[in-house]
């Protein structure tokens, strides 16, 4: 992993960044206060990004590439589109990560320390805290919603499963 | 359904209102400005506080009482933890209600009409904003908690009735 500051220079990574909703939300003044904060970081094939257990508070932004989810060694899912923010609930609490998180091919990312957010400055600070919280919690909601859905499939097949073996 | 608006006087109110975790942080002036957007509601038993397929912009907190949670009339989920969060799926991304809300005895619940949001205005309006935008995240982030357990041991399950014999 190579960890580089973020060059507001960059035009590049500037104008991805300006493709994920929260900091296309975002006042473009404001913007180098959050960007401030930041660091990219560039994973090579396979390289742990994030490991189940660990106890780290980083948020990622993935700019490029993409990664795997894995819990005790099984994948589930890819994470690919650009923007996509995972680590987020660290922003909260500091319980140890839920998934080993490996970068399937080489992977850029925005990282961000969870308590960004509370360490924002400027008269701004209010407008870009809503609006982080606000992003962060319309994702999670849309996380939850497919969360539930799983839930369901997954009673389906158990009531399925159990109607097979009645001695249950 | 009897509803009830906010009275910063009234202490026995403003004091139950403290005991809901989502507004321990808050200042006196700060909840005063919070439950301009509040109600708190009593429920019959029976009565509906959220219907299926409604889009409205409430979230609620269990203030005392007993709920049901249904799903096309079937129960799935009985609500009584005092100051327990519900309703707050809606208000984030506006789909329709997945489920209903029903009283299984007379309950008490605040209601916060998310609706006013946009209709703040002055300088508290920011202010107030980035609190319930960071309450809605906390709460949300234990929701997915919750929920990603829930997934792992119906997975569980599953694993353990498909190895079973049938014999």
């Amino acid at each position: 992993m190579k960890e580089f500051a973020f060059d507001p220079n960059d035009k590049e990574t500037l104008s991805r960044l300006r493709k994920m909703p929260v900091f296309d939300a975002m006042d473009i003044e404001y913007l180098p206060k959050v960007l401030k904060q930041a660091k990219l970081r560039r994973y090579s094939t396979n390289e742990i990004i994030i490991e189940e257990g660990a106890t780290d508070q980083l948020v990622y932004f993935l700019i490029l590439g993409s990664c795997t989810v894995e819990i005790e060694g099984m994948e589930v899912n890819i994470i690919s589109n650009l923007g996509d923010v995972f680590g987020e609930m660290g922003i909260i609490d500091q319980k140890p990560r839920s998934a080993t998180i490996k970068a399937e091919r080489s992977a850029l990312c925005l990282v961000l320390d969870g308590s960004f957010i509370e360490r924002l400055e400027g008269i701004d600070k209010m407008a870009a805290q809503a609006l982080f919280y606000r992003i962060f919690s319309e994702m999670l909601a849309a996380r939850i919603r497919d969360a539930n859905s799983k839930i369901l499939t997954l009673e389906d097949q158990l009531e399925d499963l159990s109607v097979q073996r009645p001695s249950l | 359904m009897k509803q009830i608006q906010f009275d910063p006087d009234d202490t026995k109110m403003v004091d139950a209102i403290k005991r809901i975790p989502a507004f321990k942080p808050l200042s006196e002036d700060r909840l005063n400005e919070v439950m301009t957007m509040a109600t708190i509601r009593d429920y019959d038993r029976r009565d509906e506080v959220i219907t299926q397929g409604d889009m409205d912009q409430c979230m609620f907190f269990l203030m005392k009482g007993k709920l049901s949670v249904r799903v096309n009339e079937v129960e799935v989920n009985a609500l009584d933890k005092p100051n327990i969060v519900f309703g707050e799926m809606g208000i984030i991304d506006k789909k329709p209600r997945s489920a209903s809300v029903v009283a299984k005895r007379d309950s008490r619940c605040l209601a916060l009409d998310i609706g006013f949001l946009d209709q703040l205005s002055g300088r508290s309006k920011l202010a107030v904003q980035a609190f319930f935008y960071k309450m809605f995240y906390k709460i949300l982030v234990e929701r997915l908690r919750e929920t990603n357990e829930h997934i792992a041991d119906l997975d569980m399950q599953r694993a353990v009735l498909e190895n079973m014999d049938i014999d």
